[in-house]
């Protein structure tokens, strides 16, 4: 069947068409189980304010599915989490499962699934909300899988909520090198990393389980060649729910995904600004939050870049840890082994890995202040 | 200290601090951060 003739097919009152009752504004409607000549029709074909509605089903797919970069405030909305499934088991070309560069993009309602590379990807978007999406990947454990499950980057305007992302062989929620940022009643389990945010400025992530990661939820700055954000900072984290993140690390060996311990709670690295609270962090084996600098990765970065690798202003204050740190992993070279070295009667809750800019001059407060003490270690 | 000089034998029994017992940060901030908005994005 040809593109044009699938198309025809979907407009003239099949049941794809008659998804479109009710949606205002230019619409394309797919049936559930339709081909993939009939949906990537839909996606290439979309213009600015349009909307794709995707029946209840399956669609098994070989391709990326891409969008129009005209296609400004494009929405993608499905039936529903495991109602409509975009199965990229079978896929043979493309990084991604859905790319889509739009402004004002919003997908929803809807699950990728074992994608050859990321799940969903927007780069450069000036709005971006992933609302009730599940990303997963069905297969055991394997560097193979995706790097990233919701993949913002460069973006502006983040929303990721109420949404699942499972299997990701980096970090399953993923915000990179973006700006104004929401992460909010999502759930991230059996990824490496659950949630991360990574170079970029302002960002609330709140009430999120993170569960069976390797870790649970992580802020990092990294020395991203020619990024135009070389740190990551204004990043507020509260009221999540990071526990049981002792998952064998599965990243691909030599990234520095796969340098982090398993049983991490949740993890401050060469941030500025960072205000965590009112989280509960229970029973990750390694350690409940720390805060380190870029050296403990031991890798190399380029000195004449802007890239500052030790953390500032980071404020953890009034969270809750119980059961954290029985256990370090000392499989995984780095800091996991030195804990393990160290702690022998167990992990602290809280770390800092003492690590100083030696190069700074100001003058130490007089009195250093911490509400550390208000959070126990156990 | 330069990256040359950090190696997990150095690191080991030297540089790993209890936050709660040893912390001596450059800077305390200790203010809170304001929250993230997005227009048309209820909170």
């Amino acid at each position: 069947m040809s593109f044009a003739a699938s198309a025809t097919l979907a407009a003239c009152g099949d049941s794809g068409a008659a998804l479109c009752n009710g949606v205002s504004g230019p619409c394309k409607g797919v049936a559930g189980g339709a081909s993939e000549a009939t949906i990537a029709q839909a996606f290439a074909t979309a213009t600015a304010g349009s909307t794709i509605i995707l029946g209840a089903g399956t669609f098994k797919l070989k391709n990326t599915l891409s969008c129009p970069t005209a296609a400004s405030n494009l929405t993608i909305k499905g039936a529903g989490i495991d109602a409509t499934i975009l199965d990229f088991n079978d896929q043979a070309v493309g990084s991604q499962g859905i790319t889509c560069n739009v402004n004002g993009l919003t997908i929803q309602d809807l699950t990728v699934q074992d994608t050859l590379g990321d799940g969903i990807k927007a780069e450069g978007n000036d709005g971006v909300s992933f609302k009730k999406v599940k990303v997963t990947w069905t297969r055991p454990d394997d560097e193979s899988h995706g790097a990233y499950g919701l993949y913002p980057v460069l973006a502006k305007k983040v929303l990721i909520d109420e949404c699942i992302v499972e299997g990701a062989a980096d970090a399953g929620i993923y915000v990179g090198q973006s700006e104004q940022i929401i992460v909010r009643h999502s759930t991230a389990r059996r990824n490496v990393a659950g949630i991360e945010i990574e170079n970029s400025n302002g960002a609330d992530v709140f009430d999120n389980d993170a569960t069976d990661n390797t870790a649970g939820i992580l802020v990092f700055s990294l020395p991203i060649q020619g990024t135009p954000r070389p740190r990551n900072e204004k990043t507020r984290v509260f009221q999540n729910r990071s526990l049981s993140n002792n998952r064998l690390n599965f990243g691909k060996p030599g990234s520095i995904i796969s340098k982090v311990p398993a049983g991490t709670g949740m993890l401050v690295m060469a941030s500025d600004s960072v205000e965590v609270f009112d989280n509960d962090i229970r029973s990750n084996n390694t350690g409940g939050a720390a805060v380190v600098s870029f050296l403990v990765a031991q890798i190399d970065w380029d000195k004449n870049s802007p890239y500052n690798p030790y953390p500032t202003n980071i404020w953890i204050h009034d969270n809750r840890f119980q059961g954290n740190g029985a256990m370090p992993d000392d499989t995984n070279l780095g800091i996991g082994i030195v804990l393990a070295q160290n702690f022998k009667q167990g992990v602290p809750a809280l770390l800092w890995d003492g690590i100083e800019d030696t190069t700074r001059t100001e003058t130490r407060p007089a009195t250093a202040r911490t509400s550390a003490s208000r959070t126990m270690a156990r | 200290m330069t990256f040359a000089n950090i190696n997990a034998d150095e690191i080991n029994g030297t540089m790993l601090r209890n936050i709660q017992t040893d912390i001596t940060p450059f800077t305390c901030m200790l203010t809170a951060l304001p929250a993230i908005t997005i227009p048309g994005v209820a909170p």
